[in-house]
């Protein structure tokens, strides 16, 4: 298969004590006399700081091609997923065969365990025995950072960037006229005079290509288009004032916005007067401006004066929100929840906020103020949308930057290099703008680094003699790695920006793409080695997300659950990963079922990953039922890494559902991937 | 200017009666403004319910100015002042307080029910049943009398300066239950110290805090305190009441009176006698099965407010003195109101008090007891009233009672 050398080492990682005594490195080596060029070595003592080191010279000293850990799991591993191998410019593959919980102590069945165990192993030598050497490579970066916004967050993130060395381009917007807290003049001169910073006024991005380390950026500015080479962008556009009177129902000079009353709190120049702070009057309150406005009151109450907010809701927003409101309650500012929107009654001489507390509905007061303070509407800025089109990226429900998938905050994104501060992806008051551009810095630092950086090459293998350029992976690519190229439209992988998911590579029709990691023949000889020995009882195969599910399992075993004995997984990187070919190829080779353990909607870390065979599961189980094989199969579960006791009712009901006995016969089999093969794109 | 507008300023807010004596009085109240309209006091409230006002309404009410509306309700009376509200509350409002300082501020001529006549008594007369000085003492010499068939030596001087004991009675027992006074005398003299029998300001009650009488519950106080301190006697053994317990101790503090000797609640007394062996008790006398009602304010009040309490000492006793203990549920600081108590007893909201009281009834019912000790008179006859209302098998008893009873003299 592959150049490279097939010795294969099996390091014998027995923290776990049961499972030492049960497998002894003579017996491992008994057991798998029939393999070819297996070198076993026990694990080096991990509290032996050079452990991965000294791992790493007996890779090379015996020529490994790769390296199986036999332990308890991947996740209690020492070992990562790769080890480097410095001289050389490659590194060695690690595959983990997980033994989990199917060490028994009790003797009879210890029999019964080693059969489990064996085939653990096998599956995890056949998948290392496909493999493609790692190769890595060094590519420089460009230290230079896009900076795009023009309030807190993004002066602070240009002051950070530039700070730590890095030359940065602050495509300057002019800064949110209703923002509640005006932008300091001291940090917008400190990055305007740094020599690291060039400001573009009123630029906007026209196009964006590359990946980290490497952005073809266009902007076009009044005067002319600029094209920039930058190694990261950093969009901080902030919240937008969503423009309209104050209330639209009172026209009155005492009714003041909370940024006036904010700015004259602080300058300690405004009346020790009665003021009433009314929240929620449009649709819902912003949670910083809840939090300005506890803040701005506690201020004027401590100056003398009377504060009460009224709102249907009081939102509690930052690391400090809650204590904000019990200094502001105790020290005298009234906090007034109302059902429905106050009602103001205003004449020359007197103005009064009418309404009725939640806690006595019968019962209707009037306080009368001296001036009533509201917050000005705010909304994610218009801008978003343009962005958002540009950097490929989608957005919330609401109009926000970022997507609803919560692994990738607080500022990351599915695009390595791209990040979100500010209010361009939530709503953000200057001290959460400080945290979050603290966390760009030292995320662009480490992407970033002086000289250059190492990667493994060809995560993806793109063999072009089988491209029919449709683009299909360009779309499906979660985290913008491939780019057809100008001149002849062929593909280009970014290994850097490549999260190894493998979406691409089961949307691929002409089966151009190969995962660097695992192959389609690796995936093959894994289930040639699960389905082998077929006895009465066929095993189960289950695809499980690395991300998810398999995180899932290990938690399970280690609370001493218990899982099906016929179950074999298969760690994948990405539920999305599993097309067709590879469902289907496992029920020729006799699984009794075959499931997929995915994550749950907008929690897949590549995006679209598990939803993408979610519905090629759901689309393979009709043309299951047409063919006459039991739909049931093959079927798709969502499990979240912290499911642990879900995952296992659902893997025992999911037992009971598989029909007894062997899948489909190969005459079947090819019937149903010619016709397969057509429809699989990405819809 | 201010005629024509509707509403009312905060400063207008800030300086209402009610409010202001409250906030002047914050070392003993985190002020109402903390509330933060949780619901926990209400939902811990037995009387919640019953009508349209609760605990977190009589919060609010007061923090938006309309403290009126709480002065002139019916449940500021009907409360009990068990003050679950306020044990619960996150905040730490003391809503007992509150009520008690509404209640202050009600003209004395619109107090519900019997508890204003009643203090005005205690503050002229030195006792709440209008017992002169020569009718107590004859109460006294015939119990003693009668005791004496018993327990032959049994004698006990008057106003004996000196003694290490001064005991106060509750004075519903002579008026109505002299019998128990005889169980009083045989603890107290099985106990072999010295003790003597106050003839003037024995009272072991204090109505004028239920009827918010601040000035009454002051005089009182301080009238007994000189008496006491008259005699030069070193202990006050608290009779086995709560309110009046709670209302000498938290009265000392509120008014700033520093007396020279110590209080001591009767049951903390049995307790340290029995621990000590200086009464000798046989439990066989008492085989009935016997639950534990704790009396408010010697539990959750006396913990909230730092007193010592008897919850501990109680069941001690019990366990020394009965056959077969059961524990009410829920207990100790958790235990719901007798429904009598806070003056709700003699207020006149009969119907409130027995919505109340259900509640009572089912922890009751649950244990299966025949008796139901109460170690406080006002419990005691709330009690009583539901047993008889609801026609219920089971009965009270004071702890005295089922003492006296085991006790065995030599």
């Amino acid at each position: 298969m592959s150049t490279h050398s097939e010795k294969i080492g099996l390091l014998l990682e027995t923290c776990d004590s049961a499972l030492s005594k049960l497998l002894p490195e003579d017996k491992l080596v008994s057991m798998l006399e029939d393999e070819k060029g297996i070198f076993v070595f026990p694990a080096p003592s991990w509290t032996d700081g050079d452990a991965v080191a000294r791992i790493r010279n007996t890779c090379r000293e015996n020529d490994l091609h790769g390296l199986v850990i036999c332990g308890p799991s991947p996740e209690s591993s020492q070992v990562s997923d790769w080890i480097e191998v410095q001289d050389r410019d490659e590194a060695v593959a690690v595959v983990h065969a997980a033994i989990r919980d199917h060490v028994s102590v009790s003797d009879d069945e210890q029999g019964k365990s080693l059969e489990k165990i064996e085939r653990l192993v096998r599956m995890a030598i056949a998948r290392l025995r496909g493999s493609s050497p790692i190769n890595v490579v060094e590519k420089e970066v460009q230290r230079k950072v896009l900076v795009i916004g023009g309030n807190h967050a993004a002066f602070e993130t240009a002051r950070g960037l530039a700070a730590s060395g890095l030359s940065v381009v602050l495509a300057e917007s002019k800064p949110t006229s209703g923002c509640v807290y005006p932008l300091s003049e001291d940090l917008v001169r400190e990055v305007h005079s740094s020599r690291n910073v060039e400001v573009l006024k009123d630029a906007s991005v026209e196009y964006v290509d590359g990946g980290v380390g490497d952005f073809r950026v266009e902007l076009s500015t009044p005067s002319a288009r600029r094209y920039l080479n930058t190694g990261a962008i950093v969009v901080a556009v902030d919240l937008e004032t969503i423009d309209g009177p104050l209330l639209p129902t009172v026209d009155d000079e005492r009714v003041i916005s909370l940024r006036r009353f904010g700015q004259q709190v602080t300058a300690k120049d405004g009346p020790s007067d009665s003021v009433c702070i009314l929240l929620d009057q449009k649709d819902g309150e912003r949670l910083c401006a809840a939090k300005a406005a506890v803040g701005f009151a506690l201020e004027h109450v401590k100056a003398g004066g009377k504060a009460s907010i009224v709102g249907r809701h009081m939102p509690v927003y930052g690391t400090q929100g809650q204590e904000v409101y019990d200094q502001a309650r105790s020290a005298g500012v009234r906090f007034l929840r109302v059902e429905d929107a106050p009602v103001i009654e205003h004449s020359t001489h007197c103005l009064n906020v009418s309404f009725t507390d939640t806690v006595l509905p019968e019962k209707h007061f009037s306080l009368q103020v001296d001036r009533i303070v509201v917050p000005a509407s705010m909304g994610p800025s218009k801008r978003l949308g343009s962005l958002a089109h540009v950097l490929r990226q989608p957005r919330d429900l609401m109009g926000y930057l970022q997507s609803g998938n919560v692994r990738h905050r607080p500022v990351g994104s599915p695009r390595r290099g791209i990040f979100f501060v500010g209010g361009c992806h939530d709503q953000c008051d200057p001290s959460q703008a400080a945290m979050e551009a603290q966390a760009v810095v030292d995320q662009v630092i480490s992407q970033l680094p002086e000289g250059k950086i190492r990667v493994a090459a060809e995560k993806i293998i793109y063999d072009t003699g089988h491209c029919a350029r449709c683009l299909n992976c360009v779309r499906s690519c979660p985290h913008g790695a491939i780019h057809p190229d100008e001149e002849g439209h062929w593909m280009q992988l970014l290994d850097p920006a490549c999260w190894q998911c493998g979406i691409c590579v089961s949307v691929c029709p002409g089966l151009a793409l190969q995962h660097g990691r695992l192959r389609f023949d690796q995936i093959h000889q894994t289930l040639h080695v699960a389905t082998a020995d077929l006895n009465q009882s066929a095993p189960v195969v289950a695809f499980a997300c690395r991300q998810g599910a398999i995180r899932a399992i290990d938690e399970a075993v280690s609370q001493g659950l218990s899982l099906p004995d016929e179950l074999l997984f298969v760690d994948v990187p990405c539920a999305g990963l599993v097309s067709d070919r590879i469902l289907l190829d496992a029920i020729e080779q006799g699984a009794r079922g075959v499931m997929v353990l995915g994550c749950h909607h907008d929690n897949c870390r590549s995006m679209w990953g598990s939803d993408l065979t979610s519905s090629r599961v759901d689309a393979l189980k009709n043309k299951l039922s047409e063919l006459g094989v039991d739909a049931k199969r093959v079927c798709f579960h969502p499990v979240a890494a912290n499911e642990a006791f879900r995952l296992v009712h659902l893997l025992n009901d999911a037992m009971d559902e598989f029909p007894q006995g062997r899948g489909i016969s190969p005459a079947g089999r090819r019937e149903l991937t010619a016709e397969a093969g057509q429809e699989v794109s990405h819809g | 200017m201010a005629n024509e507008c509707a509403g009312r300023a905060l400063s207008e807010i800030d300086s209402l009666p009610l409010r202001r004596a409250l906030v002047d009085e914050a070392a003993w109240l985190a002020d109402l403004d903390y509330c933060m309209t949780c619901g926990k006091c209400t939902s811990v409230c037995p009387l919640h319910g019953y009508s349209s006002m609760d605990p977190r309404k009589i919060v609010r009410l007061v923090m938006l100015g309309e403290e009126q509306d709480v002065i002139d309700s019916d449940f500021i009376y009907q409360c009990t002042t068990c003050e679950r509200c306020s044990y619960v509350c996150p905040m730490g409002v003391k809503i007992g307080n509150m009520i008690t300082r509404a209640r202050s501020m009600r003209p004395r001529d619109q107090v519900p029910g019997g508890s204003q006549k009643t203090a005005d008594l205690h503050r002229s007369v030195g006792n709440n049943m209008n017992l002169k000085t020569e009718d107590w003492l004859e109460t006294v010499d015939w119990m003693k009398e009668e005791a004496q068939e018993d327990v032959p030596s049994l004698d006990f001087p008057i106003d004996e300066p000196g003694s290490d004991y001064f005991v106060t009675i509750n004075s519903k027992l002579p008026q109505y239950y002299p019998l128990d006074l005889q169980c009083i005398f045989k603890i107290f003299h099985a106990s072999g110290v010295k003790w003597t029998m106050p003839s003037t300001w024995w009272e072991g009650t204090n109505y004028a805090m239920f009827s918010g009488d601040l000035d009454t519950w002051e005089f009182t106080l301080r009238k007994q305190v000189e008496r006491v301190e008259e005699l030069g006697i070193k202990y006050m053994a608290y009779t086995e009441c709560g309110h009046g317990y709670f209302a000498t101790l938290a009265g000392y503090k509120k008014f700033g009176i520093k007396p020279k000797f110590q209080v001591i609640h009767k049951v903390n007394l049995y307790a340290k006698w029995l621990r000590e062996g200086k009464l000798k008790v046989d439990p066989s006398r008492n085989p009935q099965r016997v639950t534990l009602h704790d009396p408010c304010n010697v539990s959750r009040k006396a913990v909230m407010n730092g007193f010592p309490d008897i919850m501990d000492d109680s069941r001690y006793v019990l366990s020394k003195v009965c056959e077969n203990f059961v524990e009410m549920w829920p207990n100790r600081e958790h235990n719901y109101c007798c429904s009598g108590g806070g003056g709700a007893l003699i207020s006149g909201f009969a119907k409130a008090r027995n919505y109340y009281g259900q509640v009572k009834i089912d922890q009751i019912d649950r244990t299966g007891a025949d008796l139901v000790c109460a170690p406080c008179v006002n419990c005691h006859d709330a009690i009583e009233g539901l047993a008889t209302e609801f026609e219920k098998p089971w009965k009270p008893i004071h702890l005295w009672a089922l003492l006296a009873n085991a006790l065995v003299f030599d």
